[in-house]
C-alpha cells in the first residue's frame, strides 16, 4: 500500500484527480449495480423463505388435515355423493320436476384432492315463476350436504313482472373411493 | 522499455524527491532558543520565530531575500540555522525544485544523526568538505565548509580535510564519502537520511523547518500536500469499497447457490403441499355443505312480502352468495319514495335481522319514483330452511 501511496502522490495533480474520478465512477456504477442485485436477491430470498415456511406449515398440518378430511367424509354416504355426470343429471331431473323448460347447464368444473372431488355447474333459468324457483331450490336443499348452492341471483324480466331469470352455482361432493 | 508492473511492487515505493543543495552556498549559525512550555506545535512555532529574529540580526539581507531553514529538536537549547542569499541560486536551479518534497542543504540531511559527544561528521564532495560537529547536544553546534579547487590533488584534498578537522576538538570523526540516501519515513511527511553508517530521521515538523524554499511557497505546497492526502484517502476508501463489493459479489454467488437449493426444495415439496392444501380446501367445502347452507329463497321470503314489504315496492333483482352466507342484496323500485324509510324500518324490526344489518342506498329518484339498493344481513342461524316459501308480490 505504501508503494501505491507513493506512486499516487508522485503523480501530477490532474492525474490524481483523473485517477480518483475513475475510481469513484467505478465505485458508483459497481455499487449501484451490486445494490440493485442485492435488493433483488433479498426480495427473492424473503419470498422463498415465506413460501418454505408456508409449505412447512402445510406439511406439519398434514396428519391433522387428513384426519379432518376423513372425519368430514365419515359424515357422508359414499353412495349418495355425486360425480360430475350424476350432478348434471340430478339437476336436470330437478329442473324438469319443477316444470322449468328454458334452462342452460354449463359443463362441470372439477377440483380434486386425495379421495375427494368437487364438481360445480352453473344453472341458468329463464322465464320461470317464483313457485318454480322455490320448488327447485327446495329440492336442491333436500339433497344437502351432497348438493349445495354457492351463488344465487334472481332477476325480474321484464322489471316488475312475475317472469324471473335465475342463475345458480351448484356444487356437489364426490368420494372417489372410501378412505382407508 | 517499460518495467513490469509487478516490479513496481517488488521494488517498493520510489524514494521521495529531495533536492540536496551545495553546502558552500550557506552560512550556518547555532542560535539559542528557549520556547515557553506548552504544546509541541506552539513551542516549535516559538523556536521558528526566535530563529527568524536572530537571522534578521545576523544576515546582511532581509529574510524575504534569503533561502533559510533550521534544525531544532524538542528540548534542545539551540537550533542550527542555515541561510543563503536567494540570488545565489539560478532560475534553472530553482525550477528544479518544483515537485520536490524537500529542498535542503546536503549537510542538513545528517543533522539528526545519533552520535556521541564531540563527534565530527565530515561530508566529502567534489567542491569541498563540510564538517558537522556535535559538542554533546542533540543539535550540532557548528557546521563549517571548506572548499577545494576543482583540480586539487588527493594530497590537497587530504590537507583541506585535516585543516577543517583542526577547528574542532573531536573525539571521533566519521567520514561520509558516498552520496547521502534519503528515504520516506514510516509516517506521512517523515524522512530518513542515511550515509556513512549514520541514520538521521526527521519527523514532518522537523523536515518542514529544514526546507529552505520561500515560506509562502512552502505554505502552498503544504496545502497541496494536504489536498493530496485527502485525495489518497478517498482513493483508499474506493479501494476498500472494491474489496467490500468483491465480498458482496461472493456473498451473492453463495446466496444464489443457497437460493437454488431452496428453490429445488420448494419444487420437490410443491405436489405434496398442493395435495394437502387441496384436501384442506375440499374438507372445508364438505363442512360448508353440511353446516353452512345458503338459503336465498328463505331470506327473500322474509323481506320480500307483506307485511314487511309495502305494496308499492317491486323487486327487480336479488343476489346471495356463500361468501356472505347470511346476507341478501337486492334492487327494487317504488312509485312512492316515502315508502322506503317505512320499508327499512319494517325490515329492521324483523327478529332475524342483525343489529345495523340494513343498508339502503337510493340510486335514482324522480318525483315519487325511486330505485334503491338494499343489503340485509341476518343473524347467523336465524334463517331456517322452509320448503315452499311465500312468494313476494
Amino acid at each position: 500500500m505504501s508503494t501505491l501511496r507513493a506512486l499516487f502522490l508522485a503523480r501530477p495533480a490532474r492525474e490524481k484527480f483523473l485517477i480518483l474520478a475513475l475510481l469513484v465512477a467505478v465505485v458508483v456504477i459497481w455499487g449501484s449495480n451490486l445494490l440493485g442485485r442485492a435488493q433483488a436477491f433479498a426480495s427473492e430470498a424473503k419470498s422463498t423463505s415465506t413460501e418454505l415456511k408456508d409449505q412447512a406449515l402445510w406439511i406439519s398440518r398434514k396428519d391433522r388435515i387428513e384426519k379432518y378430511a376423513e372425519q368430514e367424509a365419515a359424515n357422508l354416504d359414499q353412495s349418495q355423493t355425486l360425480d360430475a355426470l350424476r350432478l348434471t343429471s340430478t339437476v336436470q331431473n330437478l329442473v324438469q320436476e319443477a316444470g322449468l323448460t328454458q334452462i342452460n347447464i354449463s359443463p362441470s368444473q372439477d377440483t380434486s384432492a386425495g379421495n375427494f372431488a368437487f364438481h360445480t355447474i352453473m344453472l341458468s333459468v329463464q322465464r320461470a315463476s317464483w313457485d318454480q324457483i322455490v320448488k327447485l331450490c327446495g329440492e336442491l336443499q333436500d339433497r344437502a350436504p351432497y348438493i349445495g348452492i354457492d351463488n344465487f341471483s334472481l332477476l325480474a324480466s321484464p322489471p316488475g313482472s312475475d317472469s324471473l331469470n335465475a342463475n345458480l352455482n351448484i356444487s356437489s361432493v364426490e368420494i372417489v373411493r372410501t378412505p382407508e | 522499455m517499460c518495467a513490469s508492473p509487478l516490479s513496481i511492487f517488488r521494488d517498493g515505493p520510489p524514494p521521495p524527491k529531495v533536492v540536496l543543495l551545495p553546502a558552500a552556498l550557506f552560512f550556518t549559525r547555532s542560535i539559542p532558543v528557549n520556547p515557553d512550555p506548552g504544546a509541541e506545535a506552539d513551542r516549535r512555532r516559538q523556536a521558528a520565530a526566535q530563529v527568524e529574529l536572530a537571522l534578521e540580526g545576523l544576515a546582511p539581507f532581509p529574510l524575504a531575500q534569503l533561502n533559510y531553514g533550521f534544525f531544532w529538536t524538542e528540548g534542545a537549547p539551540a537550533a542550527l540555522a542555515f541561510a543563503a542569499y536567494r540570488r545565489r541560486f539560478t532560475a534553472e536551479q530553482a525550477a528544479a525544485w518544483e515537485g520536490a518534497e524537500l529542498v535542503i542543504p546536503a549537510f542538513a540531511a545528517l543533522l539528526h544523526a545519533s552520535v556521541a559527544p564531540a563527534t565530527t561528521v565530515v561530508l566529502a564532495a567534489p567542491e569541498g568538505f563540510t564538517a558537522i560537529y556535535w559538542d554533546g547536544a542533540a543539535v550540532p553546534s557548528r557546521v563549517v565548509h571548506r572548499p577545494v579547487a576543482e583540480d586539487a590533488t588527493d594530497e590537497d584534498r587530504a590537507a583541506a580535510r585535516e585543516a577543517l578537522l583542526r577547528q574542532f576538538e573531536s573525539k571521533r570523526v566519521i567520514d561520509v564519502t558516498e552520496p547521502i540516501v534519503i528515504a520516506a519515513g514510516s509516517a506521512d511527511g517523515h524522512f530518513v537520511a542515511r550515509g556513512g553508517g549514520l541514520e538521521s530521521p526527521f519527523n514532518a515538523a522537523e523536515a518542514a523547518a529544514l526546507d529552505v524554499r520561500a515560506k509562502d511557497e512552502l505554505a502552498v505546497l503544504r496545502r497541496a500536500r494536504r489536498r493530496d492526502v485527502v485525495l489518497w484517502r478517498t482513493a483508499v476508501a474506493c479501494i476498500i469499497a472494491f474489496g467490500v463489493f468483491a465480498l458482496g459479489e461472493l456473498a451473492l454467488i453463495g446466496g444464489g447457490l443457497w437460493q437454488r437449493t431452496r428453490a429445488v426444495r420448494i419444487r420437490a415439496q410443491a405436489p405434496t403441499v398442493a395435495r394437502i392444501s387441496g384436501l384442506s380446501d375440499i374438507a372445508n367445502r364438505i363442512n360448508d355443505l353440511r353446516t353452512k347452507r345458503l338459503l336465498p329463497i328463505e331470506m327473500i321470503s322474509l323481506v320480500g312480502f307483506a307485511p314487511v314489504k309495502p305494496d308499492a315496492v317491486y323487486f327487480l333483482q336479488a343476489q346471495a352468495s356463500k361468501d356472505k352466507l347470511y346476507t341478501i342484496n337486492f334492487r327494487a323500485q317504488t312509485d312512492n319514495a316515502a315508502e322506503i324509510p317505512v320499508y327499512r324500518n319494517a325490515i329492521e324490526q324483523l327478529p332475524q335481522v342483525a343489529p345495523d344489518g340494513v343498508d339502503i342506498q337510493t340510486d335514482n329518484a324522480r318525483a315519487q319514483m325511486a330505485q334503491f339498493r338494499a343489503t340485509v344481513t341476518f343473524k347467523p342461524g336465524s334463517v331456517k330452511f322452509a320448503p315452499g316459501a311465500t312468494p313476494p308480490s
